[in-house]
């Protein structure tokens, strides 16, 4: 048992000795734990940013022109004034999101109380903008009349208003929310190809066959590979958490980082374990490359880090309760934005400990039969 | 005799293998296009992970991503109990975007459940609140949302305002008999995708990143792939010039990526019934540029990079956050800040995706695609040739 655990460490160490000697990858990875994150983070914009909007305006009266000039950034960028043939064209061409249409004698009906409409065309093909976009567009609109209107009659207000609250991030801080799900991002993706590119890159250069002639069990290769690699990307990320996180981004992190680094090792070890089995299916690099973006890019998308999961179809749903990232984004969204506690995130961490002991149970029995194949 | 002829025959021979030399022989491209489509097709397994991988993950993706944020799980706190604050609450259940759980009980289980995730957002209707609104009094509904993830407090936000609006106005003509009449409407016209489906939406977007990732890959590893392994010595050693060993190896790889495509498209037209309105010329010619540009990124990484490791990582690195966050997929580029809109303009995915949308949605034709078409083929030479210099003719 001893000597086992000696020889996961050493194995082990020869590892990251591996890893320091190839100094592109160490950039690689230093870049991806910093800046990749910090772009992320920041490129998103808080609420509708910089919208594309063109105005027709039929009426041109002082109402029509007061709802022109309300439209600026940084919400929308700086309105353009065409004719209504240029509606379509302008829209196909993608240089509007919105366009407006205020009808001819817009101001009169509306001063007459004949309740006139305007026209708002959405690319509903911009979907992350076009629902947002919309409702701004008929606040802003509607209150612009109702100012106008007010300086002729009174206007009775509704009564009923309703008191917007948001609980944990007040002001709806995108880079909040980005950083956190690119450093988890960016752990699935390193992990997976640090430990399952190692292996083949060891099987194609037929120094797994060294390994092999000397005493040491594929178990205990598995194991130095999860342990040396998985302690690599738990070092970046505690680092980028500490400065991209706090530091550069200032957010203000609500629960326990500790508990999120363990929720980050349990994580690991699911993903090291599948980067094993991806690599144990895999017969060459191209294929892993191959078997690396099937399942990477679901992981990625559809783990309810950049879309709402209970907004997926419910299939979806149960099938990416078998990928690890869904449970660690539900850990992180949890524990750094909500401040939760143990006593909210205990049945992620379970599902984790299943999916990892499951995958390294499946990965070491395939490495096994592998290796005596060849 | 005999001899000298021969001879002069040699030189005659070595003269024109050294033109060839600094020339672009196209026997010896073809020779290295064949070789690498040679080990494409007897390595059927990474042919077919190629094609059916794309296949798979489109239906997977296209299918998964959804941007309609519906099916919000919510809860109710009534402190009124009357039947105008119960016609309240009957009126966010009855919305498609919106999910009820258990009513709260309290502050205490507010926090507890919003905490866990369990809800994200919680409704609390004031006591008195029926009985304020007859008399005309001023009545606070408070509406407390979980900005975890800030664009679905974002949509939330619209969705209750939009959804309070009506109701009140509803309320006010029907039970109170105040006409209450606008000053103005607004028509909302949702266009190229009426419903503001997804699927139309997503799976156009999903294609280039599908024709960005995989040959990308493919295309590096074939190069570095010949580095680690020693391969690469033929290069080294023969008359092959970079530009034929990096177009070489690129050819197979876009003839691989443009059969995909063909499936792709298939598979959109015919699997998620999303039909194409547009030109079919002005989009498989968007995708042969397209692929072109993708397979010469995967080579540009490829010389940079010594072993299949790093390749592999830089290529995800470089393809799969800019194609992926920067290009216009879920968030338009122009609404971009920082450095992501830079990459976000200058990235090839965000012209390719603004032809595919163009004609899968919005029935464009070649004419009104000239912008991302000429952009697209301004890439090409910068990337390839840019492959083509930083390609070592011989090991540092």
């Amino acid at each position: 048992m001893l000597q086992s655990l000696n020889h996961i460490y050493r194995l082990g160490v020869k590892e990251l000795w591996g890893l320091y000697r190839d100094w592109i990858l160490l950039v690689l990875i230093a870049y991806s734990f910093t800046f990749s994150i910090y772009t992320s983070a920041t490129a998103v914009p808080d609420s509708l940013h910089n919208a594309t909007i063109a105005f027709v305006d039929e009426d041109k009266s002082p109402l029509s022109g007061r709802i022109f000039s309300a439209f600026y950034p940084p919400m929308f960028l700086p309105p353009t004034m065409i004719n209504l043939d240029q509606v379509d064209s302008g829209m196909d061409k993608d240089l509007y999101t919105f366009t407006v249409d205020i009808p001819l004698n817009f101001q009169r009906d509306v001063l007459y109380g004949k309740s006139p409409a305007i026209q708002v065309n959405i690319d509903a093909t911009r979907m992350s903008q076009a629902f947002t976009g919309a409702g701004y567009i008929q606040q802003i609109i509607l209150a612009e009349v109702e100012e106008f209107v007010r300086r002729y009659r009174a206007v009775d207000i509704a009564p009923v208003e309703v008191a917007f609250r948001n609980r944990f991030n007040p002001n709806l801080t995108q880079s909040w929310f980005g950083s956190i799900m690119e450093i988890i991002n960016q752990v699935t993706m390193l992990s997976i190809i640090l430990t399952g590119a190692a292996l083949i890159r060891e099987r194609e250069h037929g120094t797994l066959e060294h390994l092999l002639v000397m005493p040491v069990t594929p178990t205990e290769i598995m194991l130095s590979k999860i342990w040396s690699m998985g302690l690599v990307v738990l070092l970046a990320t505690g680092m980028s958490l500490i400065v991209v996180v706090q530091m550069a981004l200032r957010v203000p992190m609500q629960g326990s980082p500790a508990l999120f680094l363990a929720g980050a090792a349990l994580h690991l070890f699911a993903t090291t374990s599948l980067g094993i089995f991806l690599a144990t299916l895999a017969r060459s690099m191209p294929q892993f490359g191959m078997l690396l973006i099937l399942v990477l890019l679901p992981m990625q998308m559809l783990s309810g880090g950049s879309t709402p999961r209970e907004s997926m179809p419910m299939p979806v749903q149960y099938i990416m309760n078998l990928a690890p990232t869904t449970h660690f984004v539900q850990i992180g969204q949890a524990i750094l934005y909500r401040g939760a506690g143990m006593e909210v995130v205990w049945k992620y961490f379970i599902w984790l400990f299943c999916i990892g002991a499951v995958l390294f149970l499946i990965s070491r029995s395939q490495f096994r039969k592998s290796v005596n194949q060849g | 005799m005999t001899s000298i002829k021969a001879k002069k025959d040699t030189k005659v021979h070595e003269k024109e293998e050294e033109v060839a030399t600094s020339g672009f022989s196209l026997r010896r491209f073809y020779s290295c296009a064949w070789r690498e489509s040679l080990e494409l097709i007897r390595d059927p397994i990474r042919l077919t992970l190629a094609l059916a991988g794309s296949m798979i993950l489109m239906m997977v993706m296209g299918y998964g991503i959804t941007m309609d944020v519906e099916d919000l799980r919510y809860a109710v706190i009534d402190r009124d109990e009357t039947t105008l604050s119960r016609d309240y609450a009957a009126n966010i259940r009855g919305s498609r975007y919106f999910s009820e759980q258990p009513p709260l009980r309290d502050y205490d289980d507010m926090d507890l459940r919003m905490r866990s995730g369990d809800i994200s957002m919680a409704v609390e209707i004031p006591p008195r609140f029926g009985r304020d609104l007859q008399r005309g009094a001023p009545v606070e509904i408070g509406l407390w949302l979980d900005g975890a993830m800030p664009q679905r407090a974002e949509t939330m936000r619209g969705y209750v305002q939009g959804m309070h609006q009506l109701w009140l106005q509803d309320i006010l003509r029907e039970r109170l008999g105040q006409e209450e009449t606008s000053l103005a409407t607004i028509e909302v016209r949702y266009r190229y995708n009426p419903d503001v489906k997804s699927l139309p939406a997503m799976v156009p977007a999903v294609i280039p990143i599908l024709l960005l990732m995989i040959p990308a890959i493919l295309a590096a590893l074939a190069v570095v792939r010949e580095k680690e392994l020693g391969s690469i010595i033929n290069l080294y050693v023969t008359p092959l010039t970079r530009t034929e060993f990096i177009v070489g190896k690129q050819l197979p790889y876009i003839i691989l990526s443009m059969i995909s495509f063909i499936l792709l498209v298939i598979l959109a037209v015919f699997a998620f019934d999303v039909p194409i309105k547009g030109g079919f010329f002005a989009l498989s010619l968007g995708a042969l540029l397209y692929v072109i540009v993708a397979t010469g990124m995967g080579l540009l990484a490829s010389t940079v990079t010594k072993s299949q490791i790093a390749v592999i990582f830089l290529t995800m690195i470089v393809t799969l956050l800019p194609a992926v966050q920067f290009s216009g997929l879920l968030n338009s580029v122009s609404s971009l800040t920082g450095a992501g809109r830079t990459i976000g303009e200058l990235y090839p995915t965000t012209h390719f995706l603004i032809i595919t949308r163009g004609v899968f949605n919005k029935a464009l034709y070649l004419r009104d695609l000239h912008t991302p078409l000429l952009a697209l083929l301004a890439a090409i030479p910068i990337i390839v040739g840019l492959a083509i210099v930083l390609l070592r003719k011989q090991e540092k």
